[in-house]
C-alpha cells in the first residue's frame, strides 16, 4: 500500500461528503475530490508534512469545488451563485437520491443551500470535516479571525432557520 | 441557539446521506498512473535562485541609488569655468592660492607643456594638511569607471561676540580631523563686525561628516547649502581622448623613427608636437576634474551675531525657548523634506518588490492548489 492509497483510505469518504455538502451534487463532488487527490499527489513534494497536510488537502478540495461552482455560474451566465447552486442541485439530484435521503438530511441540506458559499464552506469544514479554525483558515486562504466570524454568522443564520430548529428543539426538550 | 454538538450531529446526518462511491479511490489510483510528480514553481531550485539573485540585484541598486544621493545639478559657475580655463590653458590647474592665515596651504603643480618624448605622466599631487597626500594622477588613472561628482557647499555661521577666532580654530580642527585642508582663509578680527571666511577642501566621502562637525561647533547655523555636479561622463570622455591621442602619438613616433629625409622628419615631428600639445591640455583638464571630484569644496562664513538681536533674544528665557522651538521645527521640516526623496524612492521600490513577490507567491500557490 503506497502513500496515496493511505490518504484515500483515511480521507476520501470525508472529503467526498464534504464536497457533496458544498456542491450538493454527488457527481461533481466525485470529480472534484478525484481532481483534488490527484493534484495533491502530483504536488506531494510541496505538501506540508503532518497535521498541516489535512488542511492542504481540504484547501485543494474546496478550491476544486469553488472552481466547479464558478464554471457552472459562468456557463449559466448567472452571478447569484447560490441560486445557481440550488438550481444545479435540484436539477441534478435524482429522485432515487432524494428518496433515500432522510427528512432530516434533506432539511439540513436545504438549509445549507440557503447559506452563501462563504459561510457554507467553513461551516461544513468545521462541523462535518472536523477541521479546526486554524486549519479552515489554511483551507480557505483567510485569517483565523475571518473564519471565526464566518462561523458565527453561519450559526446565527441556521439558528433562525425553522427547518433546523424543528429538529433541534424536540431533542432539547426531551433532555 | 444551535450548539456545536447540534451542528455536528445535523451535518453528520446530512453527510451520511450521501453514499460514498466505492470505485472513487480506484479511479484516483488509475488516474495517478498517468501523471508524474510535479515540483511546484516556487519549489524549483532555479526559480528560488533566480528570485534570490533578483532580490540581491534590486537591493544593490537601491543601496547604490541611496548611497549616491540624487545629484543636484546646481553648481557654481566659478568651479566650471576654472576647470575649463585650466583645460584651455593646456597645463595644470593654477595652484591654490593662500590669502592669509596661518594654515599650511598645499602646493599643486602640473606637468604640462612638454613636447616631444613620451611624457604625459601626471605631476605631483597636492599635499594635504594632516600629512596625507592625495595622489591625483594615480587616483584618476585607477577610478575611471567610478562616479565622479564635483561637490560644493556653503555654510553660514553666527557666533557670540568674541568667538570668531575660537570658531575658526574649531573649523581648522574639524577639517584636519577629516583629512582635508583649508585652501583659502580670510578673516577680520578687529572692528565692529569681526568675521572670517574659510574655503575647505575635504575628501568627497567626508563632506557630510564635515558639515556635521561644523554644526557641532556650537555656533548658530544660519544656512547650509550643498550641491553636486556629476562629471563622470566628462571625465571618461577626456580619458578616452587622451588614450586615443597617445595611440596616435605612438604611431607618429614609429613613423618618425623610419623617416629618411629631413623634410619627412620635420613634417612628422610637427604632427607629434601637435598631438602632444593636445594630450597635455586634456591631461590638465583631467587633473582638474580629478581634483574637484576627489576633494569637495566647502566655504564657511563666520560672523558675530547682531548685538541688538542678541539683546532681544536674551531678554527672556521663554522668548529664547520659543525661538529655539521655531528653529528646531524649521530644521526638522527641512530635514524631512530633504530626506523625503530618498525615503520615497526606497518606499516605492519596496512597495513594488512587495507587490511583485506577493503576486508571484499567489500565482505559485494557485498553480499548486
Amino acid at each position: 500500500m503506497d502513500e496515496l492509497d493511505e490518504w484515500l483510505k483515511r480521507d476520501y469518504a470525508t472529503a467526498y461528503r464534504t464536497a457533496c455538502l458544498v456542491l450538493r451534487n454527488p457527481i461533481d463532488a466525485q470529480d472534484a475530490v478525484q481532481e483534488a487527490f490527484l493534484r495533491v499527489w502530483r504536488f506531494r513534494d510541496a505538501v506540508p508534512a503532518g497535521d498541516a497536510r489535512k488542511a492542504w488537502l481540504y484547501r485543494v478540495v474546496v478550491n476544486a469545488c469553488i472552481s466547479r461552482i464558478r464554471s457552472e455560474q459562468s456557463r449559466t451566465g448567472r452571478d447569484d451563485g447560490d441560486l445557481a447552486l440550488e438550481t444545479l442541485a435540484s436539477t441534478q439530484l435524482t429522485p432515487h437520491d432524494s428518496a433515500e435521503r432522510s427528512q432530516l438530511a434533506g432539511d439540513v441540506v436545504a438549509a445549507l443551500a440557503d447559506l452563501p458559499e462563504t459561510l457554507r464552506v467553513p461551516l461544513v469544514l468545521r462541523f462535518y470535516a472536523g477541521l479546526s479554525e486554524k486549519e479552515i483558515a489554511v483551507a480557505i486562504g483567510r485569517r483565523p479571525g475571518t473564519v471565526k466570524s464566518r462561523l458565527y454568522d453561519a450559526r446565527q443564520r441556521l439558528a433562525l432557520d425553522p427547518r433546523l430548529t424543528a429538529w433541534v428543539a424536540p431533542q432539547e426538550a426531551a433532555q | 441557539m444551535l450548539t456545536d454538538d447540534d451542528l455536528t450531529r445535523l451535518l453528520e446526518e446530512a453527510g451520511s446521506s450521501y453514499d460514498v462511491p466505492l470505485e472513487g479511490p480506484d479511479y484516483v489510483l488509475e488516474e495517478r498512473a498517468d501523471g508524474g510528480t510535479v515540483v511546484p514553481l516556487f519549489r524549483r531550485r532555479w526559480v528560488q535562485l533566480s528570485a534570490a539573485a533578483a532580490v540581491l540585484v534590486v537591493g544593490a541598486l537601491v543601496a547604490q541609488s541611496v548611497g549616491n544621493s540624487p545629484l543636484d545639478t546646481r553648481t557654481t559657475a566659478s568651479e566650471n569655468s576654472a576647470a575649463l580655463d585650466a583645460g584651455r590653458d593646456g597645463g595644470a590647474p593654477a595652484s591654490v592660492a593662500s590669502q592669509g592665515g596661518s594654515t599650511a596651504i598645499p602646493s599643486y603643480s602640473g606637468g604640462g607643456g612638454t613636447t616631444g618624448g613620451t611624457s604625459g605622466a601626471v605631476a605631483s599631487a597636492p599635499q594635504v594638511a594632516g600629512g596625507k597626500a592625495v595622489q591625483q594622477g594615480s587616483v584618476a588613472a585607477t577610478v575611471d569607471d567610478t562616479n565622479r561628482v564635483v561637490k560644493t557647499g556653503t555654510v553660514t555661521l553666527l557666533v557670540d561676540k568674541g568667538k570668531v577666532s575660537a570658531t575658526v580654530q574649531g573649523l581648522q580642527a574639524v577639517v584636519t580631523g577629516a583629512r582635508g585642508f583649508i585652501a583659502n582663509q580670510s578673516s577680520q578680527e578687529i572692528g565692529s563686525n569681526p568675521s572670517a571666511t574659510l574655503t575647505m577642501r575635504v575628501p568627497v566621502a567626508s563632506f557630510e561628516s564635515i558639515i556635521k562637525g561644523v554644526r557641532g561647533l556650537g555656533a548658530k547655523v544660519v544656512s547650509v547649502e550643498s550641491s553636486g555636479k556629476d562629471v563622470t561622463a566628462e571625465y571618461a570622455d577626456t580619458a578616452a581622448q587622451i588614450a586615443s591621442l597617445k595611440a596616435a602619438r605612438a604611431r607618429f613616433l614609429t613613423i618618425l623613427s623610419g623617416a629618411r629625409t629631413i623634410g619627412e622628419t620635420l613634417s612628422v615631428q610637427q604632427r607629434v608636437d601637435e598631438v602632444q600639445g593636445r594630450i597635455d591640455r586634456l591631461e590638465g583638464q583631467r587633473r582638474v576634474l580629478a581634483n574637484q571630484s576627489d576633494l569637495a569644496t566647502l566655504t564657511v562664513s563666520v560672523s558675530e551675531k547682531d548685538p541688538t538681536a542678541l539683546a532681544t533674544k536674551e531678554r527672556s528665557g521663554f522668548g529664547k525657548a520659543w525661538d529655539d522651538a521655531k528653529d528646531g521645527f524649521t530644521s526638522g521640516v527641512q530635514a524631512l523634506v530633504a530626506h523625503s526623496g530618498r525615503a520615497l524612492l526606497v518606499l516605492l521600490v519596496g512597495a513594488v518588490a512587495f507587490v511583485v513577490l506577493r503576486l508571484g507567491w499567489r500565482f505559485a500557490r494557485r498553480r499548486f492548489v
